[in-house]
């Protein structure tokens, strides 16, 4: 059991954080590489353990992946699913170690925000250059400023994002676990 | 001093990532440039012209680039402020840059090749080759 959570009410937060990250993530089709998807399967990881984090972020892309305005593409979707566990296993191995999460912004988790991204970005656009037989070095620098948004956009994110999310969320499960 | 370090490490990679970015659109820029130097070299000719203003003051504008085939009146009008009426005879040149008005004095236009030549047509009736040189002198008759 997770905080006090019994295996039914952990897969519905579960559930209900992965519907909350592809309705942001279709809410913000439109503005490439800035989702706030990232930020809520950190969390999931860090509320629920890295197990069901990774969970949450694979499935989100499992969907979002598959029903994408901008096409399908297997090899790109397993590497997005792969990619994006990565915030959920991130958040539970950081769970207890940053000590107690107030409402203010927090730099060290634009840190966190910023590495994350920066693995994640690398990987799938490795991987997607690959798939398009694009050359990886012209793929990797073409993919700076896409990067840089991601990353960018994710350290602010988790810096000013993440302690109200999580502190609320814990706040919500905390009386659900009672 | 771990999140310090970590800290320095985004820094790091962001500005490594930018840089190398920025690097690749420099030489991109810099073949684009070269390449459109190169075109427009193919589609111009260069022509140097001189003007004389009679007084001693002489302004040369070489490597003035025109379309091939351009006139004399219109390289002189990329370099000077040119007044000019069109007659019957062809166009004829009033003043360049304000200079006009002495008495007997007139702007004539010479093509070099060996020594200068004064141009038989008027301004707007020759046709420009890569590498002419031509002067605009202010004469007194």
């Amino acid at each position: 059991m997770e905080r006090g959570l019994n295996n039914t009410q952990r897969t519905a937060v579960a559930a209900l954080l992965t519907a909350s990250a592809l309705t942001t993530n279709y809410l913000l089709v439109g503005v490439v590489n800035v989702k706030l998807m990232d930020l809520i399967v950190f969390a999931a990881g860090f509320l629920l353990g890295a197990g069901a984090g990774a969970g949450v972020g694979a499935l989100t892309w499992l969907v979002y992946g598959t029903l994408n305005p901008y096409g399908f593409s297997l090899p790109v979707l397993g590497a997005t699913v792969l990619g994006e566990t990565l915030y959920g296993l991130a958040g539970g191995a950081l769970r207890g170690r940053l000590g107690p999460l107030g409402w203010r912004p927090d730099a060290r988790l634009a840190v966190v925000g910023f590495l994350l991204t920066f693995v994640y970005d690398l990987e799938t656009n490795v991987v997607s250059a690959l798939t398009a037989g694009v050359p990886l070095a012209v793929a990797l620098v073409g993919g700076v400023p896409f990067a840089v948004a991601h990353e960018a956009s994710n350290a602010v994110f988790f810096c000013f994002g993440f302690p109200p999310l999580a502190s609320s969320l814990e706040k919500v499960l905390e009386t659900y676990a009672r | 001093m771990t999140w310090v370090a970590a800290a320095l490490l985004c820094t790091t990679l962001a500005g490594g990532a930018a840089s190398i970015y920025f690097y690749t659109r420099l030489v991109q820029v810099e073949a684009d440039y070269r390449r459109t130097l190169d075109d427009l070299e193919r589609l111009t000719i260069m022509v140097d012209v001189m003007v004389d203003y009679g007084n001693g003051t002489v302004a040369w504008f070489n490597g003035t680039r025109v379309s091939p085939g351009e006139t004399l009146l219109n390289a002189t009008l990329q370099v000077a402020d040119v007044r000019y009426t069109v007659t019957e005879f062809g166009a004829f040149v009033d003043a360049v840059n304000g200079v006009s008005g002495v008495e007997n004095h007139y702007w004539l236009w010479y093509t070099y090749d060996g020594g200068w030549e004064m141009g038989p047509v008027s301004a707007d009736a020759w046709r420009l080759h890569d590498g002419d040189v031509l002067a605009w002198r202010y004469t007194g008759f």
